[in-house]
């Protein structure tokens, strides 16, 4: 990177300053900007570093009082002005870049000066367009790191700084991004958090899909035994119903189809057997009925035949019934009137004949009506009697055909009763075997049941595992990779540690060794001196002829001659290829050795843009004369002082 | 004296156990009918079975109770025992079926009470009406 030009606006008393530097080649590099001291050199200085960085390193107490703008600029636009500073640069490629930052100021209420956040803004030329870019800030810090300003644009008057012990760290920090170690330190940083991350994550992960295989294998093997089973139970299902289909084809074809039929006869035969048992009883009751009436007039049966006998003859006898009744007789008796008409006497008697009839007459009423009454029943009963044996005997022909059917029906009953005994034992058999066979159909369906539902459940739990063992999988392959990405972070890991040591050696050796070369070379009695080293801390040390540390008995100008060189080598070893702007380079080194590090100064700085802003002291005509032929562009800072402040011209000489 | 109006016995369980007891007294169970059979059998095995009653005698029938045949039968029995002119005496009728009665009911309770094969004294008496009976024709 080359600067072409800085154009200044209101940057503090530069109200308005553009100048071209020195394009560097063969010949010419240097750009020479002089101005006495108080003048301005600083602020220039200043001005360069606030448009890159946004702040300004080297200030006085009295430039820290005074605000960044140009106060007449501010008053002159009514207390509303901007400073700007403008930076037109070409990169490696000989491209524009244009790096501009500007900011407002005004005046409050109270006149006091305020100001707006600056602004940076960055114009590069991209494929032959120049485009805005969208964060200046980031593309600078790549294109100029801050960390590493101090060696690129630095103040002669501080050099000494380097040789403190506050400066080595930010020399070894300033060494690391020059090297670009900071960017390994990322990547060490990066991989140490990545490493950390891989391994927390791989401990989320721990695998078991070897567990879940095993499960899987344990329950195929049952889901395996189950169909087995399952097979089995079928087998023997089929097999248990053509058993069933045969005995149910023997009880078609046996006999015992019969059963039902033979069972209704049983029934029918016990229906009518019992209908004649009953008939023989109520035949039985019927002639004990009559048996309760008969037998008392067969038993006095001499009695009724005696009676029966008296009656007839009594009948026989015209006794039965009476001829006269005693009703009549009394009658006559009070007529005093015999039958046959004539008047009853006593005298002859026959009063007391027809008194003596009507007592007689008056006993044979009444016995003959007591027979005449008992008559009718004798002569029945009789009669009856009789009869007896014909009753008896339709009773005993009824009563023994009632039995013999009986009989008939009850043998055919006990046939049927044995051949249904007979047939139930078949049948019985069958219903048994039938039961038997029902049964284990049953035990067998029951278990196929179980079956079906262990073998959805194992194919269910064996799906759900496969799934899982998927998950492991991929965890597995997940935490393989993330192991590999850990072993190969840790790897690169090591690898960068090992780059960075290795790096920051040979850095280290290379500033070494050109700081010692650039010393030597620049320094007017190397004689004096035998080495110069610098240690892990980037600390430097001189060592005198006589081996003794000559560091802190260096005069200014051999310091400055050391530091120098130091920061010619940093800057060499940078990478980046930056101008070198220096204020007061020489300020503190003697006339004579300004003469002898002028003279070496190109030669050291080859190639290297380089703008020196130099004192008069500094810039003397011997200087000028050694350095003459390699400045391209000479300057000359010129202050004007007003009552509210003063402007900065810079003029070309 | 009182008029009679019923017939007596010495002991009324033995109608009681007769009429629960029997086959024969099932259907036809009346204290009547067993009166009349019993004072039939009592008669047909003769006079040495007619058995007087005892003092505490028991109301068996109510004279009215007994059908019209029953008491001719009654006074053929007390005619056979004692001649035509009885039936002038109404008691002495009775009081001779009572005595015949109560030697028969004893029979009966022997026969249908003491052997309990069914059916058998029904046999006996049907051979024995059957015997009559032939004497009859």
């Amino acid at each position: 990177m080359i600067i072409e030009s800085i154009k200044l606006t209101n940057f503090r008393q530069y109200q308005d300053v553009d100048i071209m530097f020195t394009k560097p080649d063969k010949n010419k590099s240097f750009t020479i900007i002089q101005a006495p001291n108080g003048v301005g050199k600083s602020n220039f200085f200043n001005a360069i570093i606030w448009c890159l960085y946004d702040k300004e390193i080297y200030l006085t107490k009295e430039d820290k009082r005074l605000p960044l703008i140009n106060t007449i600029a501010l008053k002159e636009n009514d207390g509303n002005s901007e400073v700007k500073v403008e930076i037109k640069m070409r990169d490696e490629k000989d491209r524009p870049v244009f790096i501009s930052r500007e900011q407002n100021f005004y005046y409050d209420q109270e006149r006091k000066i305020k100001k707006a956040p600056s602004k940076l803004k960055m114009v590069r030329e991209i494929n032959k367009n120049m485009i805005v870019v969208s964060e200046p800030e980031y593309i600078l810090s790549q294109l100029m790191p801050e960390t590493i300003k101090e060696y690129f644009f630095f103040d002669g008057e501080r050099l000494d700084n380097y040789f403190k012990k506050e400066g080595a760290e930010s020399i070894k920090n300033a060494v690391f991004k020059i090297s670009q170690i900071d960017l390994l330190d990322k990547i060490i940083i990066h991989l140490s958090e990545k490493r950390q991350s891989f391994v927390r994550e791989n401990k989320n992960l721990t695998p078991v899909a070897d567990k879940i295989r095993q499960e899987i294998e344990s329950a195929s093997k049952a889901l395996e035994t189950s169909k087995q089973d399952l097979d089995e139970k079928n087998r023997f299902l089929v097999e248990g119903k053509k058993n069933i289909k045969e005995i149910l084809e023997k009880i078609r074809k046996n006999p015992i189809k019969n059963a039902k039929d033979l069972k209704e006869q049983r029934i029918n035969l016990e229906e009518e057997v019992k209908e004649y048992e009953d008939k023989i009883k109520e035949l039985e009751l019927d002639f004990e009925e009559s048996l309760v009436n008969l037998a008392p007039k067969i038993l006095i049966h001499n009695a009724i035949e005696n009676t029966k006998e008296i009656i007839e003859e009594k009948e026989k006898r015209k006794e039965i019934p009476p001829g006269i009744t005693d009703k009549y007789i009394r009658k006559l008796l009070e007529k005093k009137e015999c039958i046959c008409g004539r008047i009853l006497s006593n005298k002859d008697g026959s009063e007391d004949n027809l008194k003596e009839l009507l007592n007689r007459y008056k006993n044979l009423s009444d016995l003959g009506s007591i027979l005449l009454n008992i008559k009718t029943d004798i002569e029945i009963i009789f009669r009856e009697n009789s009869k007896f044996k014909e009753t008896y005997l339709n009773y005993e022909k009824t009563l023994r055909e009632l039995e013999k059917k009986r009989e008939e029906k009850s043998k055919l009953l006990k046939k049927t009763i044995e051949k249904l005994s007979l047939s139930d034992e078949s049948f019985a058999k069958y219903e048994g075997d039938l039961e038997s066979f029902n049964t284990e159909i049953e035990n067998i369906n029951m278990k196929i049941g179980e079956l079906k539902a262990s073998i959805v459940n194992s194919e269910q739990f064996i799906k759900s595992r496969n799934e899982a063992l998927d998950d492991e999988l991929k965890k597995e392959k997940k935490f393989n990779l993330l192991r590999r990405k850990r072993d190969l972070c840790a790897q690169t890991l090591e690898i960068a540690e090992r780059m960075k040591k290795e790096i920051m050696e040979e850095t280290k050796e290379e500033i070494e060794k050109r700081t010692k070369e650039q010393f030597f070379q620049l320094i007017w009695n190397p004689s004096a001196f035998k080495d110069v080293k610098i240690d892990e801390d980037y600390t430097l040390s001189v060592i005198h002829a006589s081996g003794l540390e000559a560091l802190g008995s260096l005069s200014a100008g051999q310091r400055q001659v050391l530091a120098l060189s130091f920061i010619s080598a940093i800057n060499g070893v940078s990478g980046f290829n930056l101008p070198i702007i220096v204020d007061t380079p020489l300020g503190r080194i003697s006339k004579d050795t300004r003469s002898n590090i002028a003279q070496k100064l190109p030669n050291f700085l080859k190639n290297k843009q380089v703008v020196m802003l130099v004192t008069d002291e500094e810039y003397t005509t011997d200087v000028r004369k050694k350095l003459g032929s390699y400045v391209g562009k000479e300057y000359e800072i010129k202050l004007k002082e007003f009552k509210n402040g003063g402007i900065a011209k810079i003029i070309e000489k | 004296m009182k008029k009679r109006d019923r017939v007596f016995c010495d002991n009324l369980k033995d109608y009681k156990i007769l009429k629960e007891e029997t086959e024969l007294f099932k259907r036809e169970n009346t204290n009547s009918s067993i009166f009349i059979i019993a004072m039939a059998l009592g008669f047909k095995e003769g006079k040495i079975h007619k058995t007087p009653l005892k003092k505490g005698k028991e109301g068996v029938v109510r004279l009215t109770y007994f059908k019209e045949e029953h008491l001719s039968m009654i006074k053929a029995v007390a005619i056979m025992d004692s001649g035509l002119d009885v039936l002038f005496d109404e008691d002495k009728v009775y009081s001779i079926a009572e005595e015949y009665a109560n030697g028969g009911i004893k029979m009966l309770k022997r026969e249908l009470i003491a052997n309990k094969e069914p059916g058998s004294y029904i046999k006996k008496l049907c051979t024995e009406l059957l015997d009559i009976s032939r004497k009859i024709a």
